[in-house]
């Protein structure tokens, strides 16, 4: 029986062809749509950071001998605030998340600083505290234990004042690890402050004319919003295609059925019923669009190995 | 074995009535060698498709083994149709399949089925039986026709024409095929207007505008 549908589908294959690359065109255009706009989706934090913008992040930019430092960077992350203010009390907030910290600072544990290089892992109970904040706890020397908010630290970097002026602002803070950090960020560091973003202490701190900002979360919302619109336009062309695609494999198959009367006619006149006649149209359309499935997968993996290794180049 | 009682099978032309079948009384013996011969037109054809199944009569009376086919169910009616084997003049293989494959088709179908190679040894087609259709000649084309009626036990063989695109030697080579088969008592009804061809057979009905007149 199968040797046989192979043979009749065979032998239409003429027939077949208009069909199988009208499935073809559909299932591929819908795949790769899917497969596009969910790497998209899943990546789109990812690709924003190789991009080089921190996009939970509102951009200092500083006016120094005429010049703009984009360098300075105030980390405000309103994702992660409310989680770090329950834990920690109500005395110091959290201000901030920098995704990408590493490349920002440069700091550097044996001149007192602290080094934040991608892929270390520190313990939730370890910190890096402000140079004020030394006296404060009365810490001196790094793996000082000290407690804050009834949690016991350990205290891995000291933030020592320096001739950049970045390093004031952070005088005050701690900096503190978090595991699952790691999920979002590169760094894992989480600054804790008790200083709440405030633009009017920048003005006063830099002078008015000194300083702007780009909220990248702006940067963020419109690049979202093109990506959202790339997608979209992607998915109404694989809809129009689909489309397309139904109405050509559904006039090939009924002029197929027309111009198959005569055979259709032989094997009634042998003693095929109507339900023989149909499961013969039926298990051909199924198989036809196995073949379609098979080739259009082969199709789509073959345009996502030639990405990679684009990409990858 | 068949008999149709006042048939009446109308055709519309031009908005009017065509009768091609025009009250037509009928009767096939079992076993029965008849040609039904007549000019184009006369509703030879018509008539084979109705005693085939594949048409219905409008009007009138068809028996089958005495009983009314008008009332048949779907399913008493394919059994009617594998109970009657049809041969076309232009035989109507299958390109795509092979002279073996073409006479199995029919067993796709149905449920009795006899020895192919028997079948083939007997309609002298063995060494052709991997052979394309349209590698063959138009005698041997019919040939497997035939056997592809035979493969399943027909009772009745109805041939269109069958000699209708054959020469003179092929065309005698079936009719003897078909006295053969008659004499192992499958009934065989030819329609055809060549003279030659139904003086072979052992009864002839004539047939004039949608009757018979003999």
């Amino acid at each position: 029986m199968v040797v046989w549908l192979i043979k009749e589908v065979f032998y239409q294959r003429k027939r077949h062809y208009l069909t199988i690359i009208a499935s073809c065109i559909a299932i591929v255009l819908v795949l790769l749509v899917n497969i596009i706009s969910s790497f998209i989706i899943k990546n789109v934090n990812l690709s924003f950071e190789q991009l080089g913008l921190n996009i939970s992040c509102i951009q200092l930019l500083e006016k120094r001998n005429d010049n703009w430092i984009d360098s300075v960077i105030e980390i405000y992350d309103i994702r992660k605030y409310s989680s770090y203010k329950k834990i920690q009390g109500r005395d110091y907030k959290v201000i901030g998340c920098n995704s990408n910290l590493s490349k920002v600072f440069t700091f550097n544990f044996e001149r007192g600083h602290f080094l934040t290089p991608t892929g270390n892992r520190y313990n939730d109970n370890q910190i890096v505290i402000g140079s004020k904040l030394k006296h404060y706890f009365n810490c001196y020397q790094l793996n000082d234990f000290i407690n804050f908010n009834g949690i016991t630290f350990q205290v891995v970097g000291i933030l020592e004042k320096d001739n950049y002026n970045l390093y004031e602002d952070f005088d005050d803070c701690i900096f503190i690890f978090e595991g699952y950090v790691k999920d979002y960020t590169q760094s894992g560091l989480y600054f804790v402050s008790n200083k709440v973003f405030d633009e009017s202490y920048i003005s006063e701190l830099l002078g008015e004319d000194n300083y702007f900002f780009i909220d990248q979360r702006q940067t963020k919302d419109s690049l979202i919003a093109l990506l959202n619109l790339i997608r979209n336009v992607l998915l109404a062309l694989s809809f129009v295609s689909v489309v397309v695609s139904i109405i050509c494999i559904v006039n090939n198959s009924l002029s197929n059925i027309y111009s198959r009367m005569k055979e259709i006619g032989i094997k009634k006149a042998l003693g095929a019923s109507n339900e023989d006649i149909y499961r013969q149209f039926i298990l051909e359309s199924i198989l036809i669009f196995l073949i379609s499935i098979v080739i259009s997968c082969l199709i789509v993996l073959a345009i996502i190995k030639l990405i990679n290794l684009t990409t990858k180049n | 074995m068949i008999k149709l009682d006042k048939a009446v099978k109308k055709y519309k032309v031009d908005n009017k009535d065509l009768l091609a079948l025009n009250y037509l009384d009928l009767i096939l013996e079992e076993n029965c060698f008849v040609a039904i011969v007549g000019v184009s037109g006369c509703g030879k054809s018509t008539l084979l498709n109705v005693i085939a199944g594949y048409d219905k009569i409008d009007y009138g009376y068809y028996y089958f083994n005495n009983k009314d086919v008008n009332k048949f169910s779907k399913k008493e009616k394919s059994k009617l149709i594998k109970n009657i084997g049809v041969i076309f003049q232009d035989f109507n293989l299958l390109e795509y399949l092979t002279v073996k494959e073409n006479i199995l088709l029919a067993t796709r179908y149905m449920n009795s089925k006899k020895d192919l190679l028997k079948v083939a040894k007997k309609l002298d087609i063995l060494d052709i039986l991997n052979k394309y259709p349209s590698q063959l000649s138009g005698g041997q084309k019919q040939r497997v026709a035939i056997a592809r009626c035979l493969i399943t036990n027909k009772k009745i063989i109805l041939a269109d024409e069958p000699t209708g695109s054959l020469d003179k030697d092929n065309a005698i080579k079936i009719m003897e095929i078909f006295k053969k088969l008659n004499d192992e008592g499958i009934a065989i009804v030819i329609v055809t207007h060549d003279e030659n061809i139904a003086s072979r057979c052992k009864k002839i009905i004539r047939m004039e505008n949608g009757r018979v007149v003999n």
